[in-house]
């Protein structure tokens, strides 16, 4: 018995330990640097993972009354933690560059599709970085270059919805978001490259193509829609038919895509089909219609060429 | 009444905890956390997957089953002796936070699922920007819930924040409700 209580009592003495050295590490948070911040709120949330963990461990030997009383301080850090967060977080501000440029300047079919547009509509862009989240919504025949700022890791969610005749398009090589909804697309164009690095949700595409990486892919009621994909998972599909996919390769997407070892952007699940053979509502992009690696490269460091048109104007009707 | 004796004579207190929500709501992920495995790793479920936890003394068996649509109309062959319901919600999905109201109050309609007891696990809370509790509480309209016992309780299925905690919950209503010792 008394080496129990030495054990529960050397426990309840590290638990302290690591709870008063945590609480610390909060509530240092302010006087941390604001680019060095999203590590260090990481660093802390791994400590109280880590702590839970190591309750858990001890589950087995601590009464259920002190286990509890642990959970409550473990619960109270995380409360501490994320109230601290929202305190810190900055007021976002979000600006997009409407690319107007010069359509008899040899600048290609995307730009130029975009101004006989926009010359329509009011210039104002809807999108609005909702809490820490980027939302981009009821656009039309536009070019969206959203421009996170430096210290976007604070971005968490992506919601792109209502977008027609558009080409959506993220700087390379950094993430934003850990996770993405995207709904109602037409005639477009999303670049979304590295930018989220967790799970898409994808409804109601038409005439699109995407280039993105991603955690899981789950795409629904898709219809002529072309996926440069890098997917660390088997992606699934639901509703749709005319689905091509085509792999897209790790480099240039940043930091988080560097560890990837598989790309499962092939071995695609469909719902609506369960028969052993090949479903007819995907299938892979032949290689000679994929554009290459050196193309994308090009859209991505914002060379709007020619190729862009081809994107865009899927339909003729253009 | 006679499941409640039925069960009561079980001797290895053993559960069937039913765990459904909209597809992407993180549902195998937090099942992966609980049970110390990869979470990085998770492909959309196809079917449904049943891992067994032995928890505080208890054999919980969960069920977790895909949420895609396709698969929605099959959940309804998972309900039969169901203790407890988890319904897991995605804090970042505001698109459809309308369609998974619907279908929660839809499978609270359910006679088979009468006798089962709701947890509600917020997940992805870890996500900065998500849903407040509030806001999903309202969304969800879980205050109009009166024929079941409920909870809600915000979760990460990336951190495991609260996923032991929800355990807890679904264990201590079972002893209540279920075993006679």
């Amino acid at each position: 018995m008394d080496f129990e209580d030495d054990t529960k009592q050397s426990f309840y003495g590290h638990f302290l330990e690591m709870q008063t050295a945590l609480e610390a590490q909060i509530e240092n948070l302010p006087g941390v640097d604001a680019s060095v911040r999203p590590e260090a709120i990481d660093a802390c949330l791994a400590s109280i993972a880590q702590l839970s963990g190591v309750v858990k461990d001890a589950s087995s030997y601590l009464p259920a009354y002190d286990q509890r009383s642990y959970s409550e301080t473990i619960r109270d850090l995380s409360e501490k933690l994320a109230e601290m967060r929202r305190s810190l977080a900055p007021k976002q501000k979000f600006s997009f560059k409407n690319r107007k440029k010069d359509t008899s300047a040899g600048i290609g079919g995307a730009v130029k599709f975009s101004s006989t547009h926009s010359t329509e509509k009011p210039a104002a862009v809807s999108a609005v970085p909702e809490a820490n989240n980027l939302v981009i919504s009821q656009q039309s025949g536009k070019n969206l270059c959203p421009d996170p700022p430096a210290a976007a890791s604070s971005f968490s969610s992506l919601l792109l919805s209502d977008i027609e005749g558009c080409v959506v398009l993220f700087p390379a090589g950094r993430t934003f978001f850990k996770s993405a909804s995207v709904k109602g697309i037409s005639r477009s164009l999303l670049f979304l490259g590295g930018a989220v690095n967790g799970p898409l949700h994808v409804t109601g595409l038409r005439d699109v193509t995407v280039v993105v990486a991603c955690r899981q892919l789950r795409m629904h009621e898709a219809v002529n829609v072309d996926l440069y994909l890098l997917c660390t998972s088997r992606p699934i599909i639901e509703d749709c038919s005319g689905v091509r996919f085509a792999p897209l390769g790790k480099e240039g997407l940043g930091e988080a895509w560097e560890g990837v070892q598989r790309n499962m952007w092939d071995q695609v699940d469909d719902f609506k089909w369960l028969k052993s053979e090949h479903s007819p509502n995907w299938a892979v992009l032949p290689e000679s219609e994929r554009v290459s690696a050196e193309r994308w490269e090009k859209v991505r460091e914002m060379g709007l060429d020619e190729g862009l048109k081809a994107f865009v104007n899927k339909s003729t009707t253009l | 009444m006679l499941s409640i004796l039925r069960k009561a004579q079980l001797k290895d207190k053993e559960m069937r905890v039913l765990m459904l929500g909209l597809d992407n709501a993180g549902k195998t992920t937090i099942v992966k956390h609980i049970m110390k495995e990869d979470v990085n790793t998770v492909s959309p479920t196809l079917g449904f997957i049943i891992k067994t936890i032995d928890y505080k003394g208890y054999k919980l068996n969960i069920w977790d089953v895909g949420g895609q649509k396709t698969l929605r109309s099959y959940w309804r062959n998972y309900f039969e002796k169901t203790d407890s319901l988890i319904w897991v919600v995605d804090a970042t999905d505001r698109f459809r936070l309308e369609d998974c109201a619907t279908e929660l109050h839809g499978l609270l309609q359910e006679e088979r699922l009468l006798g089962a007891s709701l947890l509600v696990f917020v997940n992805k809370t870890d996500v900065a920007g998500c849903m407040t509790h509030d806001e999903i509480r309202e969304g969800l309209k879980l205050d109009e819930i009166k024929t079941h016992k409920w909870t809600i309780l915000p979760c990460s299925a990336m951190t495991g924040k609260n996923l032991q905690e929800g355990l807890d919950w679904v264990v201590e209503d079972a002893q209540e409700r279920l075993f006679l010792y």
